[in-house]
């Protein structure tokens, strides 16, 4: 059988990177073909040329055994290839149908919307969706708007379906439901591309794997063939580990303490959270995002006032405090955007690292600032933290992703802190930053750091943390202690059920 | 471990503003052939009235000091990320209260030793009094979120209405004369500053002054840098518990500030009285000054430097009559125009020059 989609020797050359290299990609029809990397990889680049967001610098596409050229999505749509992004292409204001319809080929000018509304509701049916067509796209869950998504798609005509991360957003019961959803699409002899860097979901549901590393493609593997200490080989290109060696857990005293705090605002607003976290114990948050973990982390820090309630660091009341006072307090603070949030990225990398202590002694003296210590400062810090840059005078937005969360977790953990906030400290970063940053948050940890550490891998939490929160619209819905670790009661948890 | 700026990033840096200022010349003679005038004359007149003698060089020196002053108000404010449009208001508040100091502040038994004292009063009130109308649009801005573009326009408009209230027929400052105007200044700056017989004063040395404050202050000086955190990255700012409010208060005062200060060296340099519409414009240009300079103060510097000589033989072609001054602005545009796509070059260099590096890097 002619394989339904074939791309040769595809490369992409971006202003200074090399972003897909001789990449060959062949999928079979009605299979489900997984396509793992590390972040950076080209992954997207790849996808995004089949979708025809990008076109490639060379190479060819070949879609049922025919050369095809992919002008834009539209084009990509019409011939058959629909793609759910991570992020999703879904306008909130507008209704379910006026989603899907957005952008159909063959529609009238005036709209058809109750035509096409019961034909929608007839498909979801057949994947046993309920669908209200007419429901506002701001008022459906996420797991709601990505089955929209997928559901579009396949109205569209799409034979073959990018997936692109699916389940980084999802509780592990929407997973479950959305892997019945591509066993049942496959069956009916769709073809899905499943983009992932989970190996445990791979291995649940796909055909055949093909990895990427550094813009190269790998050759594909099926998935009884293969294992994940291979895998991650094969993404790393070399053996990692993926265990963490911790010293003994014994905490000490109590660093932050939270008693019934309550904030205002919509959707995300913490609803009476009691959180203590001692020293030499790493508290791993876990919860779908949007939960109420960026209140809480705004609250600690002080950006956001809270409503009702104490919080306590180190015995001191610190309720209401200014994020200076708090940061006083040798609170580092590791935040999720570092973009947005921890660092200036049109700044040098000298300037970024005194970012929290500028004002201090040594950093300045009186109302200047001490440009000799800080440049000793930062190539310290550069060399301790093996940051990559070419000279601590270079911009900090223009070094590697990894790299620049080198430079904000050296810039914070040089600061000796009692308490670190770490908020999804390895977010984009590839595996080998992923292990060198856990590897700094363990050894604050053993040092007699406390660590609240945020986010959505559950994985990750369960590697690093001696004890689990797990959040779900503003709440704490309960604590568990590493012996009562259960991966079935914390997907409970993050769902909003707790028995 | 110092970054090396390569020759050709030198190069590119300093060669595209002059490219294209050249560029603009070269259309401004293209277009007084089209009016069918002679180009050979209109620029003899231009070079001439500019740069012909040594008077003539210190009078276009003279513009240097508001020109550095105005491009100084909008420079700081954008480093702190607040686009400061309006240096002709504070430039107007700035040129008022140091005109009401020199017309009033002799009559009030404040000595007037060769002028100093009340010439340094002057300087202090038109700091403050420009200060504080830029401040009205950080104010707006810190407390309803209002576009500082648009509230500095409109300041803008409001300064240059109450100047001509203040001076007009029924205005309080008004010296009865039958025009409107105020009373002459019995203290001004003295001209012939270096230059004997020009309009040089020694506002020049106040400017370069003001560019040497605005090095130290962003680049060595604490609040600069918390400042320029702000510019950047407002949310960064707030995270490491940099007040970003009244970080912007602050810019807006000092750019304010210096739009007042321009008002100063122009109103008690070059002219004797408080006149309606008095700043020919200098609010603006400084934008241009600013952004031709890229922010940086010896571009700054420069820049005013190209701007007054623009401004003066302007301002000589016009007087002879052969040309109309509005060519002369249209010379201006264009030299704002082709700054502006200067900038795009030096990216399209930049750009270039990583796919280089990354084929290299790559054996290709």
């Amino acid at each position: 059988m002619v394989p339904i989609l074939e791309m040769k020797n595809i490369v992409k050359q971006f202003p200074g990177v090399l972003a897909n290299d001789n990449v060959n990609l062949t999928v079979e029809k009605g299979s489900i073909h997984a396509l793992m990397g590390e972040n950076g990889a080209g992954k997207s680049t790849l996808m995004n040329i089949l979708y025809g967001l990008y076109s490639p610098s060379s190479g060819e596409i070949l879609f049922n055994g025919k050369e095809i050229k992919i002008t834009s999505p539209r084009n990509a749509i019409e011939q058959g290839i629909g793609m759910v992004h991570q992020h999703f292409m879904l306008i909130p204001a507008l209704s379910v149908i006026e989603n899907v319809v957005l952008g159909k080929p063959g529609n009238k000018t005036v709209l058809e919307l109750k035509n096409d509304a019961e034909a929608f509701v007839a498909l979801g049916a057949r994947y046993n969706m309920k669908i209200d067509p007419y429901a506002l796209v701001s008022d459906l869950s996420v797991g709601q708007q990505q089955r929209v998504e997928i559901l579009k798609a396949i109205y569209r005509g799409a034979e073959l379906l990018v997936l692109d991360e699916p389940t980084a957003v999802l509780t592990p019961q929407e997973v479950t439901e959305l892997f019945k959803i591509m066993n049942q699409l496959k069956e009916e002899g769709k073809t899905i591309i499943f983009i992932s860097h989970k190996l445990n979901e791979v291995f649940a549901i796909c055909d055949t794997i093909t990895v990427l590393r550094l813009g190269r493609s790998q050759p594909s593997v099926t998935a009884a063939s293969t294992n994940s200490e291979e895998l991650a080989e094969m993404m790393v290109g070399r053996k990692c580990f993926l265990d963490v060696d911790k010293g003994e857990y014994n905490p000490g005293e109590t660093v932050l303490k939270m008693e019934h705090v309550f904030t205002k605002g919509t959707h995300e607003a913490l609803n009476d959270i009691n959180l203590e976290i001692k020293k030499g114990e790493i508290l791993g948050l876990a919860g779908v995002d949007g939960n109420g973990q960026d209140a809480l982390i705004d609250a600690i820090s002080g950006l956001t006032k809270v409503s009702s309630g104490k919080i306590f660091i180190k015995g001191n009341d610190m309720t209401g405090s200014s994020p200076r006072d708090i940061l006083e307090q040798k609170v580092s603070h590791i935040p999720a955007d570092r973009h947005k949030r921890g660092m200036v990225s049109t700044m040098s990398v000298k300037e970024n690292m005194i970012l929290i202590s500028y004002y201090k002694k040594p950093f300045s003296k009186g109302l200047f600032l001490n440009g000799k210590f800080i440049e000793e400062n930062a190539t310290e810090i550069v060399e301790k933290f093996k940051v990559k840059t070419p000279s601590i005078e270079e911009m900090a937005g223009k070094l590697s992703g990894g790299n620049q969360q080198k430079l904000v977790l050296g810039r914070e953990l040089s600061r000796e802190p009692d308490f670190i906030i770490a908020a999804h400290p390895v977010r984009g970063l590839d595996i080998g930053a992923t292990e060198y940053v856990h590897e700094c948050l363990v050894a604050e940890r053993d040092r007699g750091g406390a660590v609240l550490l945020v986010s959505t891998e559950l994985d990750e939490v369960l590697t690093l943390a001696d004890r689990i929160a797990v959040m779900y619209e503003g709440k704490i819905m309960g604590i568990l202690d590493k012996e009562d670790y259960d991966i079935t009661r914390i997907g409970m948890m993050m769902a909003g059920q707790n028995q | 471990m110092k970054k090396k700026l390569s020759t050709g990033d030198v190069l590119i840096k300093v060669l595209t503003p002059i490219v294209a200022v050249g560029v603009a010349l070269i259309l401004g003679m293209i277009l007084i052939a089209l009016l069918g005038k002679d180009v050979g004359v209109a620029m003899g007149d231009f070079f001439q009235g500019a740069l012909g003698s040594p008077i003539r060089i210190g009078d276009t020196l003279s513009k240097v000091a508001p020109l550095t002053f105005t491009a100084l108000a909008f420079a700081i404010a954008l480093r702190c990320g607040l686009v400061n449009i309006g240096a002709e208001g504070q430039f107007y508040l700035g040129g008022i209260a140091a005109g009401l100091v020199a017309i009033y502040a002799p009559g009030l038994g404040i000595p007037v030793i060769g002028g100093a004292v009340v010439l340094l009063l002057a300087i202090i009130a038109g700091f403050i009094s420009g200060g504080l109308w830029g401040l009205i649009a950080g104010w707006l801005k810190v407390s309803f979120g209002a576009n500082v573009v648009i509230t500095t326009v409109m300041l803008n408009y409001i300064a240059s209405f109450l100047n001509k209230y203040l001076i007009g027929y029924n205005g309080p400052f008004y010296d009865g004369s039958g025009n409107p105007q105020s009373e002459a200044f019995k203290v001004s700056f003295e001209r012939g500053f270096l230059i004997n017989g020009s309009d040089m004063t020694i506002t020049i040395v106040l400017g370069i002054l003001a560019l040497v404050f605005y090095y130290v202050f962003f680049f060595k000086m604490k609040k600069g840098y918390e400042m320029r955190v702000v510019g950047f990255n407002s949310t960064a700012a707030e995270y490491a518990g940099i007040k970003v409010k009244s970080n912007a208060l602050l810019a807006m005062f000092m750019a304010g500030g210096f739009g007042g200060l321009a008002g100063v060296s122009e109103l008690l340099s070059a002219q004797s009285r408080i006149l309606p519409d008095f700043s020919s414009n200098y609010g603006f240009d400084g934008i241009a000054v600013a952004l031709l300079g890229q922010l940086h103060p010896l571009g700054i510097g420069l820049s005013a430097v190209l701007f007054a000589v623009l401004k003066s033989g302007g301002l000589a072609m016009g007087n002879k009559g052969t040309i109309s001054p509005y060519i002369v602005s249209a010379i201006q545009a264009f030299v704002i125009i082709l700054v502006v796509a200067s900038v795009f070059v030096q990216d399209e260099y930049t750009r270039r020059k990583l796919i280089r590096q990354a084929k290299t890097a790559k054996g290709e």
